[in-house]
């Protein structure tokens, strides 16, 4: 399987994982080990009582093993993305970010035309930009030209494991791979099918959260979903069969042993 | 009144430092693991600005948490 190449960054697994959710760092640490991911996210926040999961994080993690990728989720604006995003530069000393601007709280849709502010800003200032955006193949390429190392179209909703509801779109997505940084499918999937299924069509990678933090057991689910991953990678790069609109036998259809109608019996 | 994290609160006159460090060992969270923003500026981990907080003040202490 090749590598995935993330601006410059060679990256062995095409899974990249989320942090949310997590019963305890424990269950956190052992399924980032099982899902074999090397990304990982994380977002930043107030430090004030009540706030769960904030108290070392820093330290859960073997940061030499894993590259943080620090989210503006929360951000409803582009000036809101580019405060947390700076937040995130200060706080990882890396210049990978998530972008996320999403006013939407039912549906956590992204803001299109907010995101492609913040990140023309980000750019500049030298961030590695990774934008959460709709399966919308125009604003991918229009996030391209401005220098985004990735684009991370939807599956479906955040977190709703709805699975692969923009298909259609995320093919389009893989037609035009050849105008656009890696394709990073990110948010919605269920089952780890899903995801080898983003990954045969054409996808560069996969990002996974809720999928495998809630599942009955995260640990387990983690190491199915690499498996998919690779598995829908393997596939792409071997290339599927043809379609047919009817059936081929795969056994030889000569020399069958068998009377004939026009054989005398 | 100095604004920390959203909230009003009579610090005026006390060290900014003293005040962030007084936060994170009340939260549990290693004041090496937080940044500030001071009036929108951003100052690195422990690298916080010798400086007695005034009136109007508005401080935001942030540190990472999970996330998707």
């Amino acid at each position: 399987m090749s590598a995935l190449v993330i601006a410059g960054q060679r990256l062995n697994s095409r899974l990249l994982v989320g942090t949310g959710k997590y019963r305890d760092f424990a269950l956190m640490r052992e399924a980032l080990e099982a899902s074999g991911a090397e990304v990982v996210t994380v977002s930043i926040r107030r430090v004030e009582a009540g706030a769960a999961g904030h108290q070392g994080l820093l330290e859960a993690l073997d940061w030499q093993r894993y590259r943080v990728l620090p989210n503006t989720a929360g951000a409803r604006t582009a000036a809101e993305a580019l405060r947390l995003a700076r937040l995130g530069r200060a706080l990882t000393g890396s210049d990978w970010v998530k972008l996320e601007v999403i006013p939407d709280p039912t549906y956590l849709l992204p803001d299109p035309l907010e995101t492609w502010r913040a990140a023309e800003i980000l750019v500049q200032e030298g961030f590695v930009v990774l934008p959460y955006i709709a399966p919308d193949p125009v604003l991918a390429q229009r996030l391209a030209r401005l220098g985004c190392a990735t684009v991370m179209p939807l599956a479906a909703p955040i977190g709703s494991g709805q699975g692969l509801r923009n298909r259609a779109m995320l093919e389009i997505f893989a037609q035009q791979r050849a105008h656009l940084p890696p394709i990073v499918v990110d948010a919605g999937l269920r089952w780890p099918s899903e995801a080898a299924g983003a990954m045969e069509l054409g996808a560069d990678a996969v990002l996974v959260n809720t999928a495998i933090a809630e599942a009955q057991n995260p640990v387990a689910m983690a190491a199915a979903f690499r498996l998919a991953v690779e598995a829908g990678r393997r596939a792409y790069e071997a290339g599927p069969m043809p379609e047919r609109p009817t059936a081929s036998p795969s056994s030889p259809a000569q020399g069958v042993p068998l009377p004939q109608p026009e054989m005398p019996l | 009144m100095v604004w920390i994290n959203g909230r009003a609160v009579e610090a005026e006159g006390k060290s900014l430092g003293e005040m962030v460090e007084a936060v994170c060992r009340q939260q549990g969270v290693n004041p090496e693991a937080v940044v500030v923003l001071l009036n929108e500026e951003i100052w690195s981990k422990g690298r916080w600005p010798d400086r007695t907080l005034v009136a109007g003040d508005v401080v935001e202490i942030v540190t990472l948490m999970q996330g998707g």
